[in-house]
């Protein structure tokens, strides 16, 4: 029996890349916010976190662990000062709706996802607005959040075709490394 | 049927970890609705923390915006040229414009306080026309009958007397000011009580005449209507005595007659004729029985000059 110290090192652990996905997705909630500064996103930022979520549980699950996305959301309160918990919750629910979703939508066109992934927005805003309904007994400006929806959903095949670019050039990078290691 | 048994298994434990991550969501929200200062000082202590962190993220997509404004504006600078120069060429219309009105406003602000007698309305006009010559000091104003103005009514401003309406149009009338050398004005001096005359001579001065030979007039004293013939009101300032040569005397009149621009007509109120004024009543007062050499009956002024 040999202690950890002495066994070989764990080159090929999804662990770092899992970390460096969840550093990734809170750099995309300080981004969100940022473009909040835009006049035309002014209240009505595209939901780019929410994006990012929806596509790495398309396509890369075991790589955005449900606890990843639970921080992410819980970043993203704790820097915006939003209501503790109701970011975090959406977040989860949507990353397990898109997990059980993946099989069927990981063969479809872009079509089919643009349009899952509208529901997805739509749940999103609805599963926050009923939150906020029962927290403080009133809606938030429905016309906000109905802009915040669309500009989200118009803006989805911009943002999936950045996040396939930079998912291949990950791809490419570490099957650069890894050959390198194995050679 | 075994694998899927084995796959099964293993997704509980995860299940249950969902679930346990999705009640913890929840919890968090109750927390949070409950306010607490500890999740406060934790929620400001981390935005704080990682504060430099975002403005480090913001500052590239503010430079963005900054750069999409500044193409922006490189691209609609012809047009901004040309909206400043519209623009330019209004507020130099509002500048005049307000010239005119800051202007009218100050002529105005000299009727404003104009002294009306309780017997009487005030109507504001403006002069259109002044006197074009030294021949004829007549003005002509806005308003005419429509207004209630008729032959004899006052024209006054805050300072004093102007003159009187010798002809009412419908729309416009006449003020036959009191440098005219037509105006008579029954006058009486204010300190001394003596009654005159204010004789129009188509200077800037009036004369002061019909004095009793016994009046000996104070320079600078002032001179009122005195209400005799019931044209005008008396008490209605006319000007200052100004002493001439030997026993001539002189008015300057207390109104600048040729910067008049607004004046108010002292109009009858309606259903009201000539005979009615019983403003003379006001003013009059019996000479003392010991003073009795006057021809004339004087007036005490004292009201007025309360």
């Amino acid at each position: 029996m040999t202690s950890p110290l002495e066994r070989p090192a764990e080159l090929s652990s999804p662990i770092p890349i899992q970390i460096l996905l969840a550093l990734f997705g809170c750099f995309l909630v300080l981004a969100e916010g940022a473009f909040a500064q835009w006049k035309v996103f002014f209240v009505a930022g595209p939901l780019l976190v929410l994006a990012y979520v929806f596509y790495m549980n398309l396509f890369f699950s075991n790589q955005l662990s449900i606890i990843a996305v639970f921080l992410i959301g819980l970043f993203s309160e704790l820097m915006f000062f939003e209501m503790l918990g109701m970011n975090a919750t959406a977040l989860v629910l949507v990353a397990l709706i898109t997990r059980w979703r993946s099989p069927v939508l990981i063969h479809s066109d872009f079509l089919e996802i643009w349009s899952a992934f509208s529901l997805i927005v739509l749940f999103f805003s609805s599963f926050k607005m009923v939150i906020y309904f029962i927290a403080y007994l009133s809606l938030p400006a429905i016309s906000d959040i109905f802009l915040q929806v669309g500009m989200t959903i118009l803006l989805f095949p911009i943002f999936y075709v950045l996040l396939v670019s930079a998912a291949s050039a990950g791809q490419f990078i570490l099957r650069t490394k890894m050959d390198s290691r194995i050679r | 049927m075994a694998g899927r048994t084995g796959r099964m298994r293993a997704a509980q434990p995860r299940r249950f970890l969902h679930l346990i991550i999705i009640l913890l969501g929840f919890a968090l929200i109750f927390v949070g609705k409950a306010d607490m200062l500890a999740v406060r000082t934790v929620q400001t202590g981390f935005s704080a923390l990682f504060a430099p962190l975002f403005n480090v993220v913001a500052t590239p997509v503010r430079a963005v915006e900054t750069m999409f404004e500044g193409m922006r504006t490189v691209a609609s600078l012809r047009e901004e040229t040309v909206r400043l120069r519209a623009e330019n060429e209004r507020l130099k219309r509002w500048q005049r414009r307000s010239e005119i009105l800051e202007s009218e406003n100050r002529q105005l602000r000299t009727v404003l306080g104009a002294v009306i007698p309780a017997d009487r309305q005030a109507v504001t006009a403006r002069a259109i026309a002044a006197p074009g010559s030294s021949f004829s000091h007549t003005m002509m104003i806005t308003h005419g009958t429509d207004k209630r103005i008729h032959r004899g009514d006052p024209v006054v401003t805050a300072d004093g007397l102007v003159g009187y309406i010798i002809e009412a149009s419908k729309r416009h009338s006449w003020v036959l000011m009191l440098s005219d050398v037509n105006s008579r004005i029954p006058i009486l001096l204010s300190t001394s009580s003596w009654p005159g005359l204010a004789i129009g001579q188509n200077s800037d001065m009036l004369s002061l005449s019909f004095l009793p030979l016994e009046a000996v007039p104070k320079e600078n004293e002032l001179v009122l209507t005195s209400g005799h013939g019931e044209i005008l009101p008396p008490g209605l300032p006319v000007g200052r005595v100004i002493k001439g040569v030997g026993r001539e005397y002189y008015i300057q009149p207390v109104v600048d007659l040729r910067k008049v621009s607004f004046v108010s007509i002292l109009v009858r109120p309606e259903g009201q004729g000539v005979t009615e004024i019983g403003g003379f009543a006001d003013f009059f007062t019996p000479l003392p029985e010991t003073d009795n050499k006057r021809l004339l009956e004087g007036f005490s002024t004292k009201d007025v000059l309360q």
